[in-house]
């Protein structure tokens, strides 16, 4: 059993945390409870609300406790975070990380902080990915418990053996995914359907926060068309990345998360899904001139979150005039 | 409190009372009548002046619903049924003739209302056999240069009815 | 486009109520039937007036009217009387699938107007089966 509890979250933030993690139980190898007192295996912490956060750090990472910050801040961090607003999916992957980091401790009492991996990485996806992408593996195969769905990309559809879906599948923390020359046993595993949400689903759910080979991650991103009606139905925060990836100029993958909140992973994800789906322009080649690049995003100043009540009073403004 | 008026429009059949009656937290208000047309093979009752739901947010904020009747000789109720509107949706029946051409006709006569808000086409009866794909709903309107969302929809669900009004939100606020 | 149409006895029928009602006030300007979903059928306007707007115009409006009663918890909605400062415009249902609209001046008496259409209407419903 592991404990966790939280500093300088506001109540409402606590609450939502209670209930996700109860959710989460369910969901991860471990069991976490949530815990009051002051010696928890992981606190969190609202680096937006406390002023001395760096100290608070400092003295857990001497205790040995994990510490997760939870920010609106997107810029680059070395810290494990949480992004605002809380979402399991986000919670799910950082406890992954925190699993790992707890159990290599466990195994290596003279460890340190600085070689562990977020799990999830482990699994080299985006490559696979690519591969399957440029042709240079045929199917995809993912297993979780005792169901394994093949994924035949380049004719959008897959079929599956076992008692799961492929969206459950691809959610489980426990699949595994590799590639494969052919499926074996077709006869067991039923007729192959046809799954038009088949490419953005995998850039969603297989992508673990990095690009797919070949994207460059400077620069603005145009949507062309929307995915398929389950994409925003199981992930509903990629309706606000459409939004804005369908603005006339596109937005960079720092724009997009500034402005809808939404997880960098989450927009990585959703980039290779939408690229995968060919329904994207990414951002031309950086020249390899070694110059830095200078983005659009670092130059001009983050627009402000502009609420849906900002727009409605913009609306009645103009409508009085 | 500031109210959020949104509108829904398409042919005849495309699921706009359906819907509204989908999703509303109140009794609808309706204003079907008899078909008396042609439209009486495809069904009994059409809308001649509106329909009316609503919604309301977490915060108390409602969010107000209005239907427009799909016929065009009720066009003017369209004028009408828009003022005041923060976006709309415009529910296209893949069963019907030539859905993209109903399309383009909304799109048309929606259009001042649209430059000013914003969009999100939904596509109803999309099992119909002769019903277009949804890549060529988007390429019909390529040369627009507009990205608009898109959706099949089965708008006798409300999770649907919800995911269309979901998208037109997330284009208010972040498409503009 | 398969409409609504009266039988030639029953345009006769109509023509000549109408007419009637026009001797019985010089007010009255113009009468109008359409269907509950706003196709007209039969007329007899002395000024010009678009008669397939109209239609549509009259039936939304009555079916606002019955349901404004609804909500209103009022029952039966007899008429939508729409007035202005140089006329009237009453609209009422003949029977299930007809509206009957009457347009007259403000020379018109409201009541005898009502009952002058109530009167129509109730000759249609009995003539139109
Ligand atoms: N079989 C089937 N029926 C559907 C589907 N979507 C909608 N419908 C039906 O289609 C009809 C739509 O009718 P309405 O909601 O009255 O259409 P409307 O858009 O309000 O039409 P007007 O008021 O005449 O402009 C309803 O009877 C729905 O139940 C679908 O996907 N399949
Ligand atoms: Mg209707």
């Amino acid at each position: 059993m592991k404990t966790l509890s939280c500093k300088g979250f506001s109540s409402k933030d606590q609450l939502v945390l209670k209930s996700l993690i109860d959710l989460i139980i369910a969901r991860t190898s471990d069991t976490w409870t949530y815990s009051d007192g002051d010696d928890s295996d992981v606190v969190i912490i609202d680096t937006d609300n406390l002023d001395d956060h760096d100290a608070v750090f400092r003295h857990l990472e001497s205790r040995h406790t994990v510490a997760i910050e939870y920010t609106s801040d997107t810029t680059a961090s070395s810290r494990l975070r949480l992004q605002k607003p809380l979402r399991a999916a986000n919670l799910i992957s950082v406890f992954n990380s925190v699993e790992a980091r707890i159990a290599n401790a466990e195994a290596d009492e003279s460890h340190t902080h600085d070689t562990l991996q977020p799990l999830a990485s482990q699994e080299p996806t985006p490559e696979i990915l690519t591969a399957l992408d440029e042709g240079q593996a045929k199917y995809l195969s993912i297993s979780a418990g005792d169901t394994t769905c093949f994924i035949d990309l380049p004719g959008n559809r897959y079929t599956c053996r076992g008692d799961l879906t492929l969206p459950a599948v691809l959610g489980a923390s426990d699949r595994t995914v590799s590639t494969t020359p052919q499926v074996e046993n077709l006869a067991t595993t039923g007729e192959w359907r046809p799954y038009p949400a088949l490419r953005w689903l995998l850039g969603t759910s297989l992508s673990n926060g990095e690009l797919l080979r070949g994207i460059n991650p400077n620069g603005q991103f145009k949507l062309h068309h929307w995915p398929p009606a389950e994409v925003p139905r199981a992930a509903p925060y990629t309706l606000s990345l459409c939004a804005l990836l369908s603005r006339e100029a596109g937005a960079s993958i720092e724009e997009a998360g500034a402005q809808s909140g939404v997880a960098r992973a989450d927009i990585i994800g959703f980039i290779n899904g939408a690229y995968l789906a060919r329904a994207i322009t990414t951002p031309a080649a950086t020249k390899p001139t070694g110059a830095p690049v200078a983005t659009e995003a670092d130059t001009s100043a983050p627009s402000k979150p502009r609420g849906l009540f900002g727009k409605i009073r913009d609306r009645l403004m103009r409508k009085a005039r | 409190m500031s109210e959020i008026k949104l509108i829904i429009t398409g042919p005849p059949g495309a699921g706009k009372t359906t819907a509204i009656a989908a999703i509303s937290e109140t009794a609808p208000v309706k204003t079907d009548t008899h078909t008396t047309d042609d439209l009486a093979a495809v069904k009994e009752q059409t809308t001649v002046a509106m329909d009316f739901g609503e919604l309301t947010l977490d915060d108390g904020q409602k969010v107000f619903l209005y239907g427009t009747p799909g016929q065009r000789r009720f066009e003017f109720m369209w004028k009408i049924l828009v003022e005041g509107g923060l976006g709309l949706i415009i529910l296209v029946d893949c069963s019907r003739p030539d859905p993209l051409a109903d399309l383009h006709m909304y799109l048309d006569n929606f259009a001042d209302f649209i430059r000013q808000t914003s969009v999100v086409v939904g596509l109803t009866r999309t099992d119909h056999p002769d019903a277009p794909a949804v890549a060529e709903f988007y390429s019909s309107i390529e040369s627009s240069g507009r990205v608009l969302p898109i959706l099949e929809v089965d708008i006798r669900e409300r999770e649907d009815v919800a995911l269309l009004i979901n998208a037109l939100v997330s284009t208010l606020e972040f498409s503009r | 486009m398969s409409q609504y149409k009266f039988s030639e006895r029953s345009e006769a029928f109509c023509q000549d109520l109408f007419q009637n009602m026009f001797d019985t006030s010089d007010a009255i300007y113009g009468i109008l039937i359409s269907t509950v979903d706003g196709h007209d059928v039969s007329k007899s306007f002395s000024r010009d007036m678009p008669a397939a707007k109209l239609s549509a115009m009259m039936s939304a409006i009555l079916a606002l009217g019955e349901t404004i009663a609804v909500e209103a918890e009022q029952q039966q909605c007899r008429y939508v009387i729409v007035e202005n400062s140089d006329g009237y415009i009453l609209t009422l249902k003949i029977k299930d699938k007809l509206i009957l609209s009457v347009i007259a001046t403000t020379q018109a008496n409201l009541g005898m107007l009502h009952s002058v259409s109530r009167n129509a209407a109730e000759k249609l419903a009995a003539q139109l089966r």
